[in-house]
């Protein structure tokens, strides 16, 4: 039985290899409900494919991912978006030729109520910005604004654990407060919990509980953003660009 | 055991024509990622040439062996002439769509089998054996005209097998067929390799075309029935793999032959469908199709 | 789209349609409006399916089973038409279940060709049985009696059920799902939607209106044959769809009719019919690749421009 003081999320030595590729090496991480945990590393640390594992889009080698008490079978997206996990895509995490409208209501017909379908949309729409542009094309919007579309359709979802590929990045200064403070709102509500792969340091550190980071597939540091911030091998690991933005 | 090698002969031979033309479907898939129904009346028109030019040829008095080699000449002009045609008017605009161009192909289809019908009537035509005897292998008879037939299919396999892996322009047709835009920001003329891309598999069509003309009963229609064999053997070994599309052919006319011996030919059909669905349940793009 | 300008067009064709299958009494007419209505049907079932991306070429195939169930099941069992036509529908949907469970694993190319492969092993099938009829096929499907005079009437009506059937489930949440599979179908995963399931439950409702229209081509034609049910059979439902316009919902079922028109008028002159409609084809692929409705929304679009340009001017 699933209770809130266990760990949302709980991956076990979750291992991926491609060919004689080791991308993703013994990981081990929990996530608590409440808390926003990012994920960072340099280029090609894993991040995405650790991303992969815990969403079933891809399937570990080795080790589980444990969600809500229940264990995920591996590669089964299906398993784990049904049971709350929703994630987002690093490129084009929308549907083009469909109005904003449209997109974010995709979000809500697995897991929401018909009858609450066309409130979650408002009500998302409203808390993105969105709502003057709800029949605009997707397609047609500017990049930032696309973002913010895909992050929509995540949180129409209602997801117990929000999980977001690199979601800040093209955005303006005004758009990634808008997105902090949504997250930050949306941590808010009960046993909810938002994991983040993020580049962008300046708003991981101000808005993340918790960071882990991975280099070279394994895990290399985990704690809160100052201690992260203090780490020398996480500095080192960055060759000294742990504070760019 | 006679019946068995006399069994794998014939399924030699009719897979060295669906080799010819599994080859051709696979390699305009690869490069330019479309079904190309038409492919079939390039065959049919080759044949359909040599089978009304020889008798011409050799009533005018060249020598039956001479005349085939010129009828067969002609008849691939002919046909790469068409391949050209639909390549430039039609098939260059759709590269990359498959159901536009899958569309083409099917009015073009039914287009050209309007006009081979009226160009070269609905009678069928045998053509005389260009080789004529007979050799005994291993206790089965095997007629020589379909044992040139299928040492040309093999050496058309391998000689496209080895240009695919070691020559220049095999080397960019592989890397069109892998990632195309990655091949053009490297410099090479995608347009240009698809058209030879094209012109090859035609080539290949055109001399399955020429080659069966001497062995079968030639008609315009004879092209769509082999056209379906082959997309079968194209879907069994993978779109756009050369292996996959010789490991198809050969399964589809084992199937074929044995089955078409043992029970029916009706039955041997079915069977060949149940194999494509068993296959394509554990293999969702072929044996060697690329993911 | 005006909801009330979609009512409006949908009552105004219909009824036009319906009238017509009550008023035209000429035999040849009849059997014509007929072919048009199956045919725009077959063309609306493949569309359905092209929503979600895939190219359903077993149309022909299921087309198919459901005249020949329909046709057993009148001639053989003598269950009555309405009855015979619904079970046809039924059995189709079951089978198509099952084939789209099996095959829409493979996609884009492998499902085109496998469609296509499954419809010849059908049609071969169909020879070897001889229960019904084996490859001279059945005979004497007749509908009712009292259906005689209203037969056009019956098939428009049916078809024009099923086409709003279509219609209606295409704006809603399930049409929207299937156009977020074609475009984007990891998006409608991670938020929690079966994708695999609503693809095997488009192509089993698509087919249910191919079965149910290969039943009632059945007792039009009052004969079948193996012959008819091959794979140029979806290729001239496709031919429809894209000279129609594939992005539009009238596209189908205007490309079923002008071409079903254009082939009796060629017929007329005696022509070869499979050489106007490939050219036909042809000639719209590469003129028109909207098709006609996209060119008559251009021309449209064009009109509005230069209007837009003629006030300005004036002011």
């Amino acid at each position: 039985m699933y209770t809130d003081t266990q760990p949302l999320l709980r991956v076990e030595g979750i291992s991926r290899r491609f060919g004689g590729l080791m991308a993703v090496k013994n990981l081990n991480l929990e996530l608590r409900p409440g808390e926003i945990f990012g994920l960072i590393g340099p280029n090609g640390a894993g991040k995405s494919t650790t991303f992969n594992l815990i969403s079933g889009f891809m399937s570990p080698t080795a080790g589980k991912v444990i969600f809500a008490g229940e264990k995920l079978p591996g590669g089964k997206v299906g398993e784990a978006s049904k049971a709350g996990l929703v994630r987002t895509f690093q490129h084009g995490s929308y549907v083009r030729s469909m109005s904003v409208g449209d997109n974010i209501r995709l979000g809500t017909l697995a897991r929401v109520a018909p009858a609450r379908r066309a409130d979650k949309v408002r009500e998302t729409a409203a808390v993105l910005g969105l709502t003057e542009i709800l029949d605009e094309l997707a397609g047609n919007l500017p990049h930032g604004l696309q973002r913010l579309v895909s992050i929509a359709i995540a949180i129409a979802a209602a997801p117990k654990l929000l999980c977001l590929d690199e979601p800040l990045t093209g955005l303006n200064e005004t758009e990634v407060a808008t997105v902090l403070r949504v997250l930050d709102g949306y941590r808010q509500s009960m046993g909810r919990a938002i994991l983040l792969v993020e580049h962008n340091m300046k708003a991981v550190m101000k808005i993340c509980d918790r960071i882990h980071v991975l280099h070279h597939g394994e895990f290399l540091a985990a704690g809160t953003p100052l201690e992260i911030q203090s780490n020398k091998a996480v500095i080192e690991a960055y060759l000294g660009s742990a504070h760019a933005t | 055991m006679q019946t068995f090698i006399q069994l794998s002969a014939t399924a030699l031979q009719i897979g060295a024509v669906y080799v010819l033309f599994s080859l051709g479907l696979t390699l305009i898939f690869g490069v330019m990622r479309i079904v190309n129904f038409v492919h079939g009346h390039i065959f049919s028109v080759a044949a359909l040439v040599v089978a009304y030019l020889l008798p011409a040829l050799a009533a005018g008095g060249l020598s039956a062996p001479a005349a085939y080699v010129l009828a067969s000449f002609v008849g691939i002009a002919v046909a790469l002439s068409l391949g050209a045609l639909l390549y430039i008017f039609g098939f260059r605009h759709f590269q990359r769509d498959l159901v536009g161009s899958f569309i083409l192909s099917i009015g073009l289809v039914l287009l050209l089998d309007g006009v081979l019908l009226h160009v070269f009537g609905g009678a069928v035509r045998g053509v005389p054996e260009i080789f004529p005897g007979r050799v005994s292998i291993g206790g089965a008879q095997v007629t020589i005209q379909r044992l040139f037939l299928c040492a040309v299919a093999v050496l058309m396999a391998v000689s496209l097998y080895l240009a695919l892996g070691h020559s220049r322009l095999g080397k960019a047709l592989r890397a069109v067929s892998y990632d195309h835009e990655a091949a053009m920001m490297v410099g090479i003329p995608y347009s240009r390799i698809a058209f030879l891309g094209f012109m090859i598999a035609s080539l290949l069509a055109a001399i399955a075309g020429v080659l069966l003309a001497p062995v079968t009963i030639v008609s315009p229609v004879i092209g769509t029935d082999y056209l379906i064999k082959g997309f079968i053997a194209v879907i069994i070994g993978g779109l756009g793999s050369v292996p996959g599309a010789i490991l198809g052919s050969i399964f589809v006319a084992s199937i074929e032959t044995f089955g078409s011996y043992y029970l029916d030919s009706s039955y041997a059909t079915l069977a060949i469908f149940g194999l494509v669905i068993i296959v394509l349940l554990f293999w969702p793009k072929g044996v060697f199709g690329r993911g | 789209m005006d909801k009330r300008f979609t009512l409006g067009l949908w009552l105004v064709l219909g009824g036009a349609a319906l009238l017509l299958s009550l008023l035209i009494q000429d035999f040849y007419l009849r059997s014509i409006l007929n072919l048009m209505a199956i045919s725009a049907l077959l063309a609306t079932s493949l569309r359905f399916v092209m929503l979600m991306g895939e190219l359903n070429f077993a149309l022909a195939a299921f087309t198919g089973l459901g005249a020949y169930s329909a046709g057993y099941l009148s001639t053989v069992l003598g269950l009555p038409f309405g009855f015979a036509i619904l079970l046809a529908g039924l059995i189709t949907a079951a089978v198509s279940a099952l084939f789209g469970a099996i095959t829409l694993r493979a996609k884009g190319p492998y499902f085109l060709l496998i469609g296509f492969a499954f419809s010849e092993a059908m049609r071969v099938a169909y020879s070897k049985i001889d229960a019904v009829g084996g490859t001279s096929g059945m005979v004497g499907i007749y509908p009712p009696r009292a259906f005689d005079d209203w037969l056009p009437f019956v098939v428009v009506g049916t078809v024009l059920l099923l086409l709003i059937a279509f219609y209606l489930v295409e704006k809603s949440d399930f049409g929207r799902i299937l156009f977020a599979i074609r475009e984007n179908e990891d998006v409608a995963r991670s938020v929690g939607i079966r994708t695999y399931l609503y693809k095997v439950i488009a192509i089993s409702g698509a087919c249910f209106a191919a079965g149910l229209a290969g039943g009632l081509h059945a007792f039009v034609n009052q004969v079948i044959s193996p012959g008819d049910f091959g794979y140029l059979l979806a290729a001239f439902a496709l031919a429809y769809v894209k000279i129609g316009g594939e992005d539009f919902f009238l596209g189908p079922i205007v490309g079923a009719v002008l071409l079903v028109a254009l082939s009796s008028y060629a017929l007329g002159l005696g022509g070869d019919e499979h050489f106007l409609y490939g050219g036909a084809i042809i000639i719209a692929v590469l003129l028109m690749p909207k098709g006609v409705l996209g060119m008559l929304g251009k021309l449209r679009l064009k009109a509005a421009v230069s209007n837009d340009k003629v006030s300005a001017d004036v002011h």
